[in-house]
């Protein structure tokens, strides 16, 4: 694939903090996000996976570097725009509190584009709605579904406004594996045949396994990376990362 | 425990503050008003005291309640008494001394002094001979010197500076009977420390006041100072056997005493009037408290529950808790009662505003206030607290610790005594007017318990309410931002409902007090087109007395057919107690007035005869040719009945003729003057020829039947003012609870706005949707409070139907004006919690737990 990257991240530092309790979260991360492919993030917690996605995704500032989604540069926008991006061009999956309690699944689905005032395309959403199965469960309330139902209306409001970029944070992280399965097998289909880019961050060898590619993360540093992962090899490149994180830095 | 207590308080500082404002609020309410109560009394204390000769020598009438003692003419006594007292053992001089209240100091314009300040007698000044007699006088020469002779006068130092007059100057007094005079200011006086009251005092010397007001011989009364180390009951005893019938002397103590059981009377009442308010404010607080402790243990049920978890028990729990509570109930009712001094400053400023003549003073703090202010907010706080931490702590603890916060119980008690309280209140409300056709205080009572009875039924059963009100109410909003709104509105009824019930309660009350307002002014309306046949009226401002000349001067003006003079004299009769009987000309009385008369004649009306109202006749069981015997100024006096008529607005009570009334001891003054003209002339031309005839008399107004009613109409108005600005604290601290309640909603929903945030809520679309949440619920409380409030008000003016109220009237703009700047408020309540909430850091908030 030639075209430009759905995302890219150039020279990217973030630091919390100041003075003593100062923290180097991403230290100088360059990474390229490619369009229409599934990518994971791994790594030790701690190693700034969540922060990654963060500043990629316009949530956080950041320290030093660009962060490009598209053509744009999120560095340079102010508030408005930055919200006007996340809406349009940007979709979210977090590991809990995905929902909003008081609206039903369907108007959390649409609720990007409530938010924007445009109408979903009625033909998309129904495509979406089966792909995740919620047909029959549209007016109930997040507290009358199951985890697994939770994520995957999650799943269904990222995908509904066609943006440009979908970002999970361990969207499986809180389910059990059969719930984690269904979940993850819907973000890959959205790859394969919606041709939706993503980005995934998880700690779960077996989540990563449905990832096209998958990038290491130690100590806000990329490390290592990997294409079409399998189960066994991710966990075999991890358990060799643990011993390298413990006896020695690991080589740039 | 108490550690953890503390610790936690402080941990929360913006928590801390919205609850610990509530409270100081309502506290405020309750020290200001007894600060203001006590302070009133303690200068009214020291003035009583100092102003009493040792003994006084006064005419019997002087007990008369003393609202009624300006009608007639002046009682006095002999001044032969003095040279006979003075040569009594023990008593080292006795001093007469003149008192004329109803006296006009005209300004440089040719105005009334103070008119403008009217409804408590504004325009009107207290004259009375200056006593030389330093002991026996509190008040002093600041400036100038005391009057002298027939053509100077002392005016006191307020009114000389309202004047910009200084001694040497010319000032021009109408006299009670209708003379203008010039006189020079001879001084300017100041009364030991300095009266305050908001009235102004002139000053003649005695052989001039006496000149002026009474005959030689005569004075108001004497007053008498005694050799130091004599006793004051002694020396009365006396002088007793000294006096003339209708002559007393009471020492400086009786008088005191009772003029201090006066003042008590007046002030109990005064206080309760104000502490009612109090209580208003409090029930509204009470609310706000409960509701912030309700959330405030809903957010922290988990903390509490995992203290469980480790060990602690309920009761430790709960004593933590209640220690929180008494440590900022301590601490904010410190604050409050601070605040209630600064309250009772504006209540001092209210009335003065009002045109009460109150003196502004220090302020006084009894024990009893700090001690009632303290227990008040204690007990509202520890009880505010406790019940929700009780249902807390009854959650098990596992429970309490999933993720879900844990429904509030359903509330099915609540919803039974909620509907037993509002239907027993509304079959109490329907019986209230039946009560009240037979006795109106029974009536009033009963529709005071329906009353109480409907309103916490509504409140008990608003959390049911709620929903299909907020579900009517978000239908004005579209768009995702109204159905957040709305839905946050729903997420917790009871919340929504206790955030509301607290708007409920002011509006409740100022819409009733809207409608009986607007049904009196209707009403009182209805009557004058009833029952005022005559073209023009004419009264005093302030309804104060006037010349007697002013009739003659209406009567000889041209165009005028008739002028029927009101002119009125205290006395005391059976079935009014202490009252004014009102005398009238009967034939000329009959042409302004259409007075309907069941039994007998106005024509009967003679010497010694007198025309009841129907009321004071049937509750003293009178009738055509009972004996009705009455108290006058000049002693007791038979009057025989030959006419019973029903009462006509401000025409009620006994009525006699002019000679009669004179005789009873009616000045030489009016209090009204009825004008009817003849067809012949023009509205116009009588009016214009009116103004003429009155130009010499500033202190009475001339107004048309219309210009009559909206005179009345701008009184009630101006009563009506002043229970708003008392009540409009209530709906502060009712404003106030929803900023409480949204920004503790706001914290709770951190997580929420953060996802929005995340998936592209701007800024706006953040505080929009909040603010929409406050509409919401200010307009459910106001349209609550609205419906009952004129459900009661409705109510009250069928209790009060016989009373003169018999028409009923909502003034709808008023109403809408209430909706309006409730909904207004709640806008703004909303912004502080909306900017916050817009301002929350979007990762901060995803990963808040
Ligand atoms: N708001 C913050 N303030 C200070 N330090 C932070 C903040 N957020 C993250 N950090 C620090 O930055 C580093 C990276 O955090 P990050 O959340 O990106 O890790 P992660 O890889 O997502 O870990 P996990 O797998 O546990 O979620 C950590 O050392 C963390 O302590
Ligand atoms: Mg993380």
């Amino acid at each position: 694939m030639t075209s430009q990257p759905a995302a890219r991240a150039l020279g990217l530092s973030k630091v919390y903090g100041e003075g003593e309790a100062q923290v180097l979260a991403l230290d100088n991360v360059d990474i390229d996000i490619e369009r229409g492919r599934f990518t994971a993030i791994m790594g030790p917690s701690g190693s700034g996976k969540s922060t990654l996605m963060h500043c990629l995704a316009g949530l956080d500032s950041v320290t030093s570097g660009t962060v490009m989604i598209g053509d744009v540069d999120l560095t340079t926008l102010k508030d408005k725009a930055l919200t006007a991006l996340r809406r349009d061009q940007v979709g979210f999956v977090f590991q809990s509190f995905n929902l909003i309690p008081t609206l039903t699944a369907l108007e959390n689905i649409t609720l990007p584009m409530d938010i924007a005032g445009t109408k979903p395309d009625q033909q998309w959403l129904d495509t979406i709605i089966d792909t995740v199965g919620l047909r029959s469960r549209l007016s109930h309330k997040p507290s009358e579904l199951s985890g697994g139902q939770q994520q995957r209306v999650a799943c269904a409001r990222a995908l509904a406004s066609r943006p440009a970029i979908i970002f999970a944070d361990e969207p499986t992280g809180n389910l059990d594996s059969r719930s984690g399965a269904e979940v993850l097998g819907f973000l890959r289909r959205s790859v394969d045949e919606f041709g939706q880019t993503i980005v995934m961050v998880t700690h779960d060898p077996n989540a990563a396994s449905y990832s096209q590619r998958v990038v290491f993360l130690a100590d806000g540093r990329i490390s290592d990376e990997m294409s079409d992962p399998t189960p066994e090899r991710v966990l075999d490149r991890m358990k060799r990362f643990d011993i390298e994180g413990l006896s020695a830095p690991t080589p740039a | 425990m108490l550690k953890a207590a503390l610790r936690n308080l402080f941990a929360h500082k913006l928590r801390l503050v919205l609850t610990g404002l509530s409270i100081v609020l309502a506290v405020a309410f309750v020290a200001g008003t007894y600060i203001f109560t006590d302070s009133l009394r303690a200068s009214l204390d020291t003035l009583i005291q100092q102003d009493q000769p040792d003994v006084s020598v006064q005419p019997a009438s002087a007990d008369f309640s003393p609202d009624f003692q300006g009608a007639g003419k002046l009682p006095t006594v002999p001044t032969t008494l003095v040279p006979e007292i003075e040569d009594l053992d023990g008593v080292t001089m006795a001093v007469p001394a003149i008192v004329v209240p109803n006296i006009v100091v005209l300004d440089k314009q040719g105005l009334p002094l103070g008119q403008e300040s009217d409804g408590f007698g504004g325009g009107t000044a207290i004259g009375s001979s200056w006593v030389t007699e330093p002991a026996l006088n509190p008040t002093e020469v600041v400036e100038g010197s005391p009057p002298v002779g027939a053509d100077q006068l002392a005016l006191d130092s307020a009114s000389a500076e309202q004047l910009g007059v200084v001694p040497g100057d010319e000032i021009t007094v109408l006299l009670p009977d209708g003379d203008r005079t010039d006189f020079e200011l001879s001084g300017v006086t100041e009364t030991q420390n300095g009266s305050g009251f908001a009235i102004t005092f002139v000053y003649w010397d005695f052989a001039t006041a006496q000149d002026l007001f009474l005959t030689a011989d005569q004075a108001s009364s004497i007053s008498v100072l005694a050799d130091p180390g004599s006793v004051q009951t002694q020396i009365r005893d006396a002088i007793s056997p000294l006096l003339p019938t209708g002559v007393v002397a009471v020492t400086g103590e009786e008088q005191a005493s009772q003029v201090s059981e006066q003042l008590d009377s007046g002030l109990g009442f005064l206080n309760t009037f104000l502490l009612v308010f109090a209580i208003v404010s409090l029930f509204v607080a009470a609310f706000l408290i409960y509701n912030t402790f309700s959330m405030l243990v809903a957010q922290r049920t988990r903390e509490l529950a995992l203290l469980r978890a480790i060990g602690a028990s309920r009761g430790q729990v709960l004593r933590s808790i209640l220690a929180e509570a008494v440590v900022l109930a301590l601490v904010a009712s410190a604050l409050g009662i601070a605040a209630g001094a600064g309250f009772a400053k504006g209540l001092q400023a209210l009335f003065q505003a009002a045109g009460a003549p109150f003196p502004a003073s220090s302020l006084v703090f009894e024990p009893r206030t700090i001690v009632v202010a303290m227990l008040v907010g204690l007990v509202i706080t520890v009880v505010s607290a406790l019940l929700p931490a009780r249902r807390a702590s009854v959650i098990a603890p596992v429970a309490a610790m999933r993720e879900e916060s844990v429904a509030a119980g359903s509330g099915h008690r609540r919803t039974a005594i909620g509907g037993f309280l509002l239907g027993g209140g509304i079959g109490l409300a329907v019986m209230a007017p039946r009560v009240a056709a037979n006795d109106t205080m029974q009536g009033a009572l009963v529709a005071g318990v329906a009353a109480a009875g409907v309103l916490i039924g509504v409140l008990a059963l608003s959390p049911e309410l709620a929903r299909p009100a907020t579900v009517a109410l978000s239908a004005l909003f579209r768009g995702v931002n109204g159905r957040l709104a709305s839905g946050n509105t729903r997420r917790n009824p009871r919340r929504t409902a206790a955030t509301a019930g607290a708007l409920t309660i002011g509006v409740c009350l100022m819409s009733a007090i809207s409608v009986l307002a607007a049904s009196t002014q209707k009403s009182v309306a209805g009557i004058v087109d009833d029952v005022i046949g005559a073209d023009f009226v004419i009264t005093g401002y302030g309804f104060q007395p006037f010349p007697g000349a002013v009739g003659e001067a209406v009567r000889a003006t041209e165009g005028v057919q008739a002028a029927a003079v009101v002119r009125q004299a205290p006395m005391r009769a059976p079935g009014t107690g202490d009252t004014l009987a009102t005398g009238v000309d009967p034939t000329v009385i009959q042409q302004a007035l259409s007075l309907t008369v069941p039994e007998g004649s106005f024509d009967d009306l003679g010497e010694d005869d007198v025309a009841v109202d129907r009321d004071t006749a049937d509750s003293i069981g009178a009738g055509v040719g009972s004996t009705i015997q009455v108290l006058s100024v000049a002693g007791p006096v038979d009057l025989q009945v030959v006419a019973v008529y029903e009462p006509a607005g401000g025409f009620t009570g006994y009525v006699t003729d002019l000679p009669t009334i004179a005789r009873l001891g009616a000045a030489d003054q009016d209090s009204v003057v009825y004008v009817v003209k003849d067809a012949a002339t023009s509205a116009e031309d009588v009016q214009a020829g009116l103004e003429r005839a009155l130009e010499p008399y500033p202190n009475v107004q001339l107004l048309d039947q219309s210009a009559f009613k909206q005179t009345i109409s701008d009184q009630i108005g101006q009563l009506l003012n002043f229970l708003f600005a008392l009540l409009v604290l209530a709906v502060l601290i009712a404003l106030l609870g929803i900023v409480n309640t949204l920004a503790l909603s706001v914290f709770e929903r951190t997580r929420e706005i953060g996802l929005l945030r995340a998936v592209g809520m701007s800024r706006r679309g953040i505080r929009r949707t909040i603010v929409i949440e406050a509409f919401i619920i200010a307009a459910f409380g106001a349209v609550v409070g609205m419906i009952v409030g004129v459900a009661f008000g409705a109510l009250l003016q069928r209790i009060l139907a016989d009373q003169g109220i018999e028409q009923f009237a909502v003034n709808a703009g008023q109403l809408a004006l209430f909706l309006v700047l409730a909904a207004v408020g709640g806008v703004l309540a909303a912004l502080w919690p909306a900017w916050r909430a817009s301002r929350l850091r979007i990762l901060g908030a995803i990963a808040a737990e």
